[in-house]
C-alpha cells in the first residue's frame, strides 16, 4: 500500500482525509488530490511497483485501488464491492470528440483541452497533434462522417455534428516516442 | 473473453481459430526485431472493456492485442511508434458469414469477482436471451418477469448477501435473489 509514482518505483505514504488522497513526499511535503472518498483513511506505506495503480490502501478489509486514469477500486478479497473517483498527478482534461478508421474499426478519439490540439486515440495509444486548434464544446454527439486511416501514423478524419455540418478536416501525424514513460498518451 | 457480461478466461487456438465459441482467422506473427514490449494481462483487459461490442481479446504472440468483435476482428501491433508504422502488422479483418448479433436483455446482476485489479471492471450484467426468460450461464428461467436495465444500487444488495446473482421483479419491485 502507498502511493506509486508512474514507471518510477518510488513508494510514498499517503492517507485520505477530507475528501483527499493526501501524498506524502519524502521531503515532508504534503500533495492533495481530490477524490469523491468520503471516508478517512490513516498513513499507510508497503511497497507494490504497478504502471497503472498510484495508491492502494486497505481499511477495514477493504482495499481501495487509486488507478491512473481516476477509477477508484474498492474490493474485499476480489470481490467487487464498490468504485469511486479521483484525480491523479498529470490528470489533463480530455473531451471525447469522435471516431477514427474504417467502418467497423472504429476507435474513439479525445481532445487534450489545454491546448485543443491533441489528440489520443485510447486503444492503440496512439497521440497526434492537429495542425489548429479545434474550437467549440464537445460532447459525445459528435460523430464522423468519413474517416480512413491512410497508414497507421497518418489519418485523415472529419467530424461532422448533426450529420451534414462539416466542422473541419484535420490531417494529423503520430508523434514519436509514443511508450517512453512521460509521454502524455491517454490510456 | 466475454460470456454474456461476464469476463471468462480462455485460450486461442491456433489450429482450430476457435476462441472458446467464436471461430476467427488470426496469422500468427514473428517479429523479425528486438522489441521489448509484451502484451500484459492488464492491456487484455483493458482492450476488452474497451468496447461494449468486444467479444474476445487475446494476445498474438506476444505483441500484438487481437480485439474480436461479431463481424470483425482488429490485430493492433503494442509496440513503438515506427514499428507500428509497418502496415503489415496492423491487421483488420471482416469476419464473414456471421450471424447477426443476438441483442440481449440486461436484467440484473452477478457477482464480479476481479481477475484483473488495474481496470476498472463495471459489475458483471445478468443477461436474458429475449426469446426466453432464461439467463445466459445458468439454465433455468427466471421464476418471474424481471425490470430491464435495472439501476446499479440493486449490485449494493447483492453483494450484502451470499447469492450468485440478483434481479428486479417487476410486479413486486423487490430484488431476488437467484442461484441456480
Amino acid at each position: 500500500m502507498g502511493f506509486n509514482y508512474y514507471g518510477k518505483g518510488h513508494i510514498h505514504k499517503c492517507y485520505v482525509r477530507d475528501g483527499n488522497v493526501v501524498e506524502i513526499l519524502q521531503s515532508g511535503v504534503e500533495v492533495k488530490y481530490p477524490t469523491k472518498l468520503n471516508i478517512d483513511i490513516p498513513v499507510q506505506q508497503n511497497l507494490f511497483l504497478s504502471d497503472h495503480v498510484f495508491f492502494w490502501l486497505r481499511k477495514d478489509n477493504l482495499d481501495y485501488i487509486g488507478l491512473c486514469d481516476g477509477n477508484i477500486l474498492i474490493v474485499e478479497g476480489n470481490l467487487l464491492v464498490n468504485w469511486s473517483t479521483w484525480t491523479p498527478p498529470f490528470y489533463q482534461e480530455v473531451r471525447h470528440v469522435g471516431f477514427v478508421g474504417s467502418a467497423g474499426n472504429l476507435r474513439s478519439v479525445y481532445l487534450d483541452m489545454r491546448d485543443r490540439r491533441t489528440l489520443y486515440t485510447d486503444t492503440d495509444r496512439q497521440e497526434c497533434l492537429v495542425a489548429q486548434e479545434i474550437k467549440g464544446e464537445f460532447d459525445t454527439d459528435l460523430a464522423i462522417a468519413a474517416a480512413t486511416i491512410v497508414d497507421v501514423t497518418i489519418a485523415t478524419y472529419i467530424i461532422s455534428k448533426g450529420g451534414d455540418l462539416r466542422v473541419g478536416d484535420y490531417t494529423w501525424t503520430v508523434q514519436n516516442d509514443l511508450r517512453v514513460s512521460n509521454c502524455r498518451v491517454f490510456v | 473473453m466475454t460470456s454474456g457480461s461476464r469476463i471468462v478466461e480462455s485460450s486461442y487456438d491456433y489450429d482450430t481459430f476457435m476462441i472458446g465459441p467464436y471461430q476467427c482467422y488470426a496469422e500468427v506473427h514473428k517479429s523479425d526485431k528486438d522489441i521489448n514490449d509484451h502484451v500484459t494481462p492488464h492491456d487484455l483487459y483493458a482492450a476488452l472493456l474497451a468496447d461494449d461490442r468486444n467479444l474476445a481479446v487475446f494476445d498474438d504472440n506476444g505483441f500484438a492485442v487481437c480485439v474480436m468483435q461479431h463481424n470483425a476482428i482488429d490485430i493492433v501491433p503494442l509496440c513503438s511508434a515506427d514499428y507500428l508504422a509497418n502496415e503489415d502488422l496492423y491487421h483488420h479483418y471482416d469476419l464473414q458469414n456471421v450471424p447477426a448479433p443476438i441483442v440481449y436483455r440486461h436484467v440484473g446482476y452477478e457477482r464480479t469477482e476481479l481477475n484483473c485489479f488495474t481496470v476498472l471492471t463495471p459489475p458483471y450484467k445478468l443477461i436474458e436471451h429475449p426469446m426466453s426468460n432464461i439467463v445466459m450461464g445458468y439454465g433455468q428461467a427466471l421464476p418471474s418477469e424481471p425490470v430491464y436495465d435495472p439501476p446499479v444500487d440493486l449490485y449494493f444488495e447483492l453483494i450484502k448477501t451470499n447469492h450468485r446473482a440478483v434481479y428486479l421483479d417487476k410486479a413486486t419491485n423487490q430484488p431476488r435473489f437467484i442461484d441456480f
